[in-house]
């Protein structure tokens, strides 16, 4: 079974020929058009500074592992983001250590809109419920962390989502129904949060 | 808990609110120049690098361009690479490459690198045990094999290790070691076929192999590989097929036909497990290969058929009983479970203890070590 390589005009931009002798220039083009928003959604999940270092390891296992890269499979983007979600489990730690400590700042009562106008005080809220939401979302194992978050932050369709976990679309929708569900019931609420404070 | 036991939950607005809100406050960093220009750099583009931005693991990042640019095949196939012993955990790529013609002075180097114990002065000492395997570019010419140990431990009293015996080397014509008993072409009228080296192969038994995969199938299934449990008409389990493949397929000698043959012929086996998209240990792709029986791995490249990574133990796992044969013993038990279905959850990952013990690397040589 031979990987055959198709050029770019028969795949699309999203689904680039990598496999060729020369992968400078489709490297380049790939780097340009998915590195930033990758870097964005990784400092989301484990913070700038490591977000820097797997960006830079994502592309360069893609290069190093290009020949295993299939059109017909899957778009670049998803692909891309299967690597980095592969490097983000030695991150896993240091990811729920953020998310324990945001949580904290709820429970703690850090945030309070008392004293604030109506905006800011809506903005306040707003933190509030995100803290709150980190809390919950360190509860979740890292596959469906990883599910949730690549739709949530990352912008995948549920599709490429698929792609980049390796497995079916079925499986990632009703995943994502589940997770849902359970962090609608689970999330604290702020009467709950008051209430330990 | 609320008193009135009606707890609020969130509504779906909330929850897409709370979730576009965390973490939100991401600044733009110019730190990704950096990893372009060594991107670039590593795909063999012509850009001065600019000066990192920290230490620490840019030097891993410049390390690696470095080695992907040495063995990636970009057009510098003559790029050869005698290796030093080379890290546990980075074994070197794997790559289409490496199945092109030798030229008469080259050899194919084969690597595996596993963790296992091993029997010294009464204790069982987990040690990490390095198998180099050089083979000329006539198959038929002499192989050498080094065997290096190194401890990778101490014992429970807290005291060093024994220290181990230095690397061992030996060298076989066409294969054959003086220190393995050889048993090829010998025959009895109880056993299945003459005995097949499948455990052992040689350049002899290699050549035997052929890319037709119903007749590998049958060769993995009814072959002669063990004198004293010849067996008598038994089909081999699929825990023996396994072996069989992984033996083989570990000294990377196989033609790239004969290796999809075979990899083809181990997928029909009855007992073996097809999960694919999964990745080694180190974030390579591969494709795993489970024996139902034991939970034993193989880890294959996707495009390439090589042989990555390899339980050279049986995994901890436990069957469901009405699979599990009467006369084995019963394996540990395990958080993984084997599910009779190609689309089992099998969650191998690096901070899993039961990453597959063995890695393997290859390469192309001018020197035989």
């Amino acid at each position: 079974m031979q990987v055959i390589h198709e050029g770019p005009e028969i795949w699309g931009h999203d689904r680039p020929d990598l496999g060729g002798a020369e992968p400078g220039p489709a490297f380049g083009r790939l780097f340009d058009a998915h590195a930033a928003p990758l870097r964005r959604y990784l400092a989301r999940r484990v913070g700038a500074e490591p977000a820097n270092d797997l960006v830079a390891e994502t592309f360069l296992v893609a290069l190093r592992r290009r020949e295993s890269y299939r059109p017909e499979l899957g778009t670049a983007r998803s692909w891309l983001y299967g690597i980095a979600t592969n490097l983000l489990r030695h991150h896993v730690r240091s990811e729920l250590r953020r998310l324990q400590a945001t949580a904290r700042l709820a429970r703690t009562g850090e945030l309070s809109h008392a004293g604030h106008d109506g905006r800011v005080a809506e903005q306040v809220d707003a933190q509030i419920r995100a803290a709150q939401l980190a809390g919950a979302l360190a509860g979740l194992s890292p596959a469906d962390r990883d599910t949730l978050l690549l739709v949530s932050w990352a912008g995948l369709e549920p599709a490429e989502v698929a792609e980049a976990l390796g497995v079916p679309p079925g499986t990632v929708r009703s995943r994502l129904h589940r997770i849902r569900r359970w962090l609608r019931t689970n999330a604290p609420t702020q009467e709950e949060v008051q209430d330990l404070a | 808990m609320r008193e009135d036991n009606v707890r609020k939950i969130w509504s779906d607005a909330e929850l897409d609110a709370a979730l576009a809100d965390l973490n939100d406050d991401v600044d733009e960093d110019d730190g990704l120049a950096f990893a372009r220009a060594s991107l670039l750099s590593a795909a063999g583009v012509e850009e001065a690098p600019p000066a990192p931005p920290r230490t620490g693991p840019w030097r891993w990042l410049a390390v690696a361009a470095a080695v992907v640019t040495l063995v990636g095949g970009l057009g510098v196939a003559t790029a050869l690479w005698t290796p030093d012993p080379p890290e546990p955990s980075r074994p070197a790529a794997t790559l289409p490459g490496l199945d092109r013609p030798l030229a008469p002075d080259e050899f194919r180097y084969a690597q595996m690198v596993e963790l296992t114990y091993q029997p010294i002065s009464g204790y069982a000492g987990k040690v990490q045990r390095r198998v180099e395997l050089w083979i000329p570019a006539d198959p038929t010419g002499l192989w050498h094999r080094r065997t290096t140990l190194t401890d990778v431990g101490r014992w429970a009293d807290g005291k060093p290790a024994i220290p181990l015996p230095g690397p061992s080397d030996e060298y076989g014509p066409g294969g054959v070691f003086p220190s393995q008993p050889h048993f090829a072409g010998q025959t009895n009228p109880t056993w299945n076929t003459p005995f097949a080296n499948w455990l052992s192969p040689d350049a002899t038994f290699v050549a035997s192999l052929v890319p037709d995969r119903q007749k590998l199938s049958k060769r993995l299934t009814f072959d002669t590989i063990d004198i004293h449990n010849p067996g008598d008409g038994r089909a081999h389990t699929a825990t023996e097929v396994l072996g069989m493949v992984r033996s083989v397929l570990e000294i990377g000698l196989l033609r790239p036909d004969v290796r999809f043959a075979l990899r083809d012929a181990l997928a029909a086996v009855q007992g073996i497990v097809v999960d694919p998209h999964r990745t080694t240990p180190d974030n390579r792709p591969a494709t795993v290969y489970v024996a139902k029986d034991t939970g034993l791995r193989l880890f294959l490249d996707p495009t390439t058929a090589q042989l990555l990574a390899a339980d050279t133990a049986p995994t901890p796992s436990v069957p469901p009983s009405s699979e599990r044969p009467k006369s084995t013993t019963q394996a540990p038990p395990s958080s993984v479970s084997v599910r009779n279905t190609t689309t089992a959850e099998f969650p191998i990952s690096p901070q899993r203890s039961d990453a597959p013990n063995a890695e393997y690397s290859y390469a192309i040589t001018r020197t035989s070590g």
